[in-house]
C-alpha cells in the first residue's frame, strides 16, 4: 500500500512538462467557466470528460481535477464584480466580495479570494495524501455485505442532505439505480431494459447521460431564463490608491486562523458524501461571523468574510476525494463525474485502487499539489481577463456550449445514437430540475448502480438465505441502523427552511448571469 | 391537490409502470443466480412507487414550474435534435452553425460581432482542433 517506488514513479509522472500544460489547461479552462455566470465546474468537468478519452488516465484525471479547482477560484470572480456568484458555492462570497468592489476594492477582494482558496484547497490536500491510505487499508477488509450497508448509507446521507425533499431525492435515487439497470445484466449477461438497442449492451453511456442530465440541462434552462441577450457592460468602481488593488502580507496573515479554520470545515464537509462546497461557504462564514471581535462589519465589506468563505468552498474539493478514492463513492457531481473518468480510462475507484494503481494515485496527489501552485499563477495574470468573461453574453457560451456537448458525445460514443440519449436525459434534466428532483442523487446513482447490483449479489449469495450470518457483519448491521437513522432524521425530523437552496452541488444551481 | 402531491402520485405511477409492464417486457427469467436481472430494477421500481406515495401523502419540496418556459425549454431540444438529423444529413460543418446560430436568435441576440462569433467563429474552431489537429472525424 505504502511503496516508495509506486510513489516516486507517480510523483514522477506527475511532474512533466505534459502533464503540466494539462493541468495548467484545466486550471485555466476552470476558472474560465467559475466566471462565467450560469456555468460551473462540475458542467466543465462533464463536457470536458470526452475529450479526455484519447489522453493518459493521469493526465485525464490531472487535467479533470484541475477543471474543479479552477473552478473554485473563477465562481468567485463575478460573486465580487456584479452580486452574481458563478458557481453555486461562491454565493457566500458575494455577502462580502461585492461591498468590497463597491469600495473599490474589487481587485483586493478577488485576490484575497484566490489567496484564500488556495490556502484551503492545499489544507484539504494534505490531508486527503494524509488519511487516504489508511483509510483504503480499512476500507481493503470490508466484503460485499459491508460495502452494500456502505452504498445505501450513502443513498441516505445525500438524499437526505442535498435538495429539500428526501421523498423526491429518493425517487430520483431509485430512477438512477433503473438506469443503471440498463444492458447486460452482470450476473448472468441477459439484456434488459434494451427495447432492442444493441448499442445499449453495455449500458447507457455515462457521458451521455452525464452530459444531459449536468450539462444540457442546465444550458436548457439557461437559454430559456429570458435574460441572456443583450447584457450590458457592467461598470466597477475603482480607486486609485494602491493598497485597495493588492493584498498585503500584513493582511493575508491576519487572516490566517480564518483560513485555517474555514480550511478545516470545508475538509470535514468534503469529506462526507453530499453537503458539499456551498454549505461549507455557509457555515465557515457563519462561523467567523459569529466569532469575530466585530460582527457588525461583516456583510459591509470585510476580507474576512471573502477569506472564511473561499478557503472553505476549495477546501471540499480534495476532501471529496477521500470516500471517492478509499471507498469508491462520489460525494458530489464532481467526484461521480471523475468516478466517470476513472472508468472510461479502464479504472476501477475503491480501496483497491492504492494496491492496483498506487503509481497513479500518488501521480494524481502530485498533479493536485501542482494544480494548487498553477492555481496560483493562472488567476495571478488571469483575473482582469476572468472579469472580462464574466460580463460575456450568456446567448454565445450556452448556445456554443450546446454545441460542445453534442460534439463530445459524439466522439465518445462513436456515433449519433449517444448524442440522441445525451439530449434525451438533458430533456429529463430539464424537468427534474425544475420539479425539484435531485440532479446530484440520480447521477450518483447511476454511477454507483452498476457496482451495488453486483456487490448486492455477492452479499447475498454469501448470506445464502441465512439472514443470521448478518450477525457476523457487525459493521454491516451498524451502517444500515445509521441509514435508517438518517432517513428519519434527516426526512422527517429536520426542520425545512423556507426557500432552501434545492440543489446544492448541482452545477450552477438558480444562480442568474 | 399541489403540484408536489402530483409529483408524487406521478412518480409512483411511473414505478407502477416499470414494475408492472416495462420490467418484465424488457427483461429474461433464469433458473440460476443469486439475483433475478428483472430484481434489481425491480427495487429501484418499487423504491419510486413507495417514496412517490410518501411525497403524495407528505408533500415536501419546491418547484420551480413555468409552462411558457417549459414550452420554450421543449422547443430548444426540438431544435437540437433537428440540428442533430441536419449533421447525419449535411455534416457538421453545416449543422454546427445552424445550431448554434438558431438558439443564439432564439434566446435573443441580434448583435452582429456576438452573432457572427458563435455562428462562425466557434464551429470552425472545433472543427479545426477536431478534424485536422486531433484527427477525430466529426459527421
Amino acid at each position: 500500500m505504502f511503496n516508495t517506488a509506486d510513489i516516486a514513479a507517480g510523483l514522477a509522472d506527475a511532474f512533466t512538462l505534459y502533464n503540466l500544460m494539462f493541468v495548467i489547461g484545466g486550471v485555466a479552462l476552470g476558472q474560465f467557466v467559475g466566471a462565467v455566470p450560469g456555468l460551473s465546474a462540475p458542467m466543465a468537468i462533464a463536457i470536458a470528460v470526452p475529450f479526455t478519452f484519447v489522453l493518459h488516465p493521469l493526465t485525464a484525471i490531472s487535467f479533470l481535477v484541475g477543471v474543479g479547482k479552477g473552478g473554485t477560484v473563477g465562481g468567485a470572480i463575478p460573486a465580487v464584480l456584479i452580486n452574481t456568484p458563478g458557481s453555486p458555492e461562491a454565493a457566500a462570497t458575494a455577502l462580502d466580495g461585492y461591498p468590497m468592489a463597491q469600495k473599490g476594492q474589487s481587485l483586493k477582494a478577488m485576490k484575497m479570494s484566490l489567496y484564500a482558496s488556495i490556502t484551503g484547497d492545499t489544507m484539504s490536500d494534505i490531508v486527503l495524501i494524509t488519511v487516504a491510505a489508511p483509510i483504503a487499508i480499512v476500507a481493503l477488509k470490508m466484503g460485499p455485505v459491508e460495502i452494500v450497508a456502505l452504498m445505501v448509507l450513502a443513498f441516505a446521507i445525500i438524499t437526505g442532505l442535498v435538495g429539500d425533499s428526501m421523498a423526491k431525492g429518493l425517487v430520483a435515487t431509485a430512477f438512477g439505480l433503473i438506469c443503471a439497470s440498463v444492458g447486460l445484466d452482470p450476473e448472468h449477461g441477459t439484456s434488459r431494459l434494451q427495447f432492442g438497442f444493441f448499442d445499449l449492451d453495455e449500458g447507457l453511456p455515462l457521458a451521455a447521460v452525464g452530459i444531459g442530465v449536468l450539462a444540457v440541462s442546465e444550458i436548457v434552462r439557461q437559454l430559456v431564463s429570458g435574460r441572456l441577450a443583450g447584457g450590458a457592460a457592467v461598470s466597477v468602481p475603482t480607486t486609485d490608491n494602491p493598497a485597495d488593488k493588492a493584498v498585503s502580507w500584513a493582511e493575508y496573515w491576519s487572516c490566517r486562523h480564518t483560513m485555517f479554520r474555514a480550511g478545516a470545515i470545508g475538509t470535514i464537509v468534503g469529506a462526507m458524501p453530499g453537503i458539499g462546497a456551498t454549505a461549507a461557504a455557509f457555515l465557515s462564514y457563519g462561523y467567523t461571523k459569529n466569532t469575530s471581535k466585530d460582527p457588525d462589519s461583516f456583510g459591509k465589506g470585510n476580507i474576512h468574510g471573502v477569506a472564511a468563505t473561499e478557503a472553505a468552498n476549495s477546501a471540499v474539493m480534495g476532501a471529496n476525494l477521500i470516500p471517492l478514492l478509499t471507498l469508491g463513492i462520489p460525494g458530489n457531481v464532481t467526484a461521480a463525474m471523475i468516478i466517470g473518468a476513472l472508468v472510461i480510462h479502464g479504472i476501477q475507484p475503491g480501496p483497491l485502487l492504492f494496491k492496483e494503481q498506487g503509481r497513479l494515485i500518488y501521480g494524481l496527489f502530485g498533479a493536485m499539489m501542482m494544480a494548487n501552485v498553477l492555481n496560483l499563477f493562472v488567476g495571478q495574470v488571469g483575473l482582469r481577463l476572468w472579469a472580462i468573461v464574466a460580463t460575456a453574453p450568456g446567448s454565445l457560451i450556452f448556445s456554443v456550449s450546446m454545441l460542445l456537448c453534442i460534439t463530445g458525445v459524439y466522439l465518445t460514443t462513436g456515433g449519433m445514437f449517444g448524442v440522441s440519449i445525451m439530449l434525451l436525459f438533458g430533456a429529463l434534466g430539464y424537468f427534474m430540475r425544475i420539479f425539484g428532483f435531485s440532479i446530484v442523487a440520480f447521477i450518483i446513482a447511476f454511477v454507483l448502480g452498476r457496482q451495488f447490483e453486483l456487490s448486492l449479489a455477492q452479499a447475498l449469495i454469501i448470506i445464502n438465505g441465512d439472514y443470521r450470518v448478518l450477525i457476523h457483519h457487525p459493521v454491516a448491521i451498524a451502517l444500515i441502523v445509521l441509514s435508517v437513522l438518517c432517513v428519519y432524521w434527516l426526512g422527517f425530523r429536520r426542520p425545512r427552511q423556507p426557500g432552501q437552496t434545492p440543489a446544492d452541488n448541482q452545477p450552477a444551481a438558480a444562480k442568474s448571469p | 391537490m399541489s403540484l408536489n402531491r402530483w409529483l408524487g402520485a406521478a412518480s409512483s405511477l411511473a414505478g407502477l409502470a416499470f414494475l408492472f409492464i416495462v420490467i418484465p417486457m424488457q427483461s429474461e427469467t433464469v433458473g440460476y443466480g443469486a439475483l433475478q436481472p428483472r430484481t434489481f430494477p425491480s427495487i429501484g421500481a418499487a423504491l419510486m412507487i413507495l417514496f412517490g406515495i410518501a411525497q403524495t401523502l407528505r408533500p415536501t419540496g419546491e418547484t420551480e414550474f413555468d409552462s411558457p418556459r417549459a414550452i420554450r425549454a421543449a422547443a430548444t431540444i426540438a431544435v437540437s435534435v433537428a440540428a442533430l438529423i441536419a449533421m447525419e444529413f449535411a455534416g457538421y460543418l453545416v449543422a454546427a452553425p445552424l445550431l448554434v446560430g438558431a438558439l443564439m436568435m432564439y434566446v435573443g441576440e441580434r448583435r452582429p460581432g456576438w452573432l457572427a462569433a458563435g455562428i462562425v467563429l466557434c464551429p470552425a474552431l472545433l472543427w479545426v482542433m477536431f478534424e485536422i489537429l486531433l484527427r477525430r472525424p466529426l459527421p
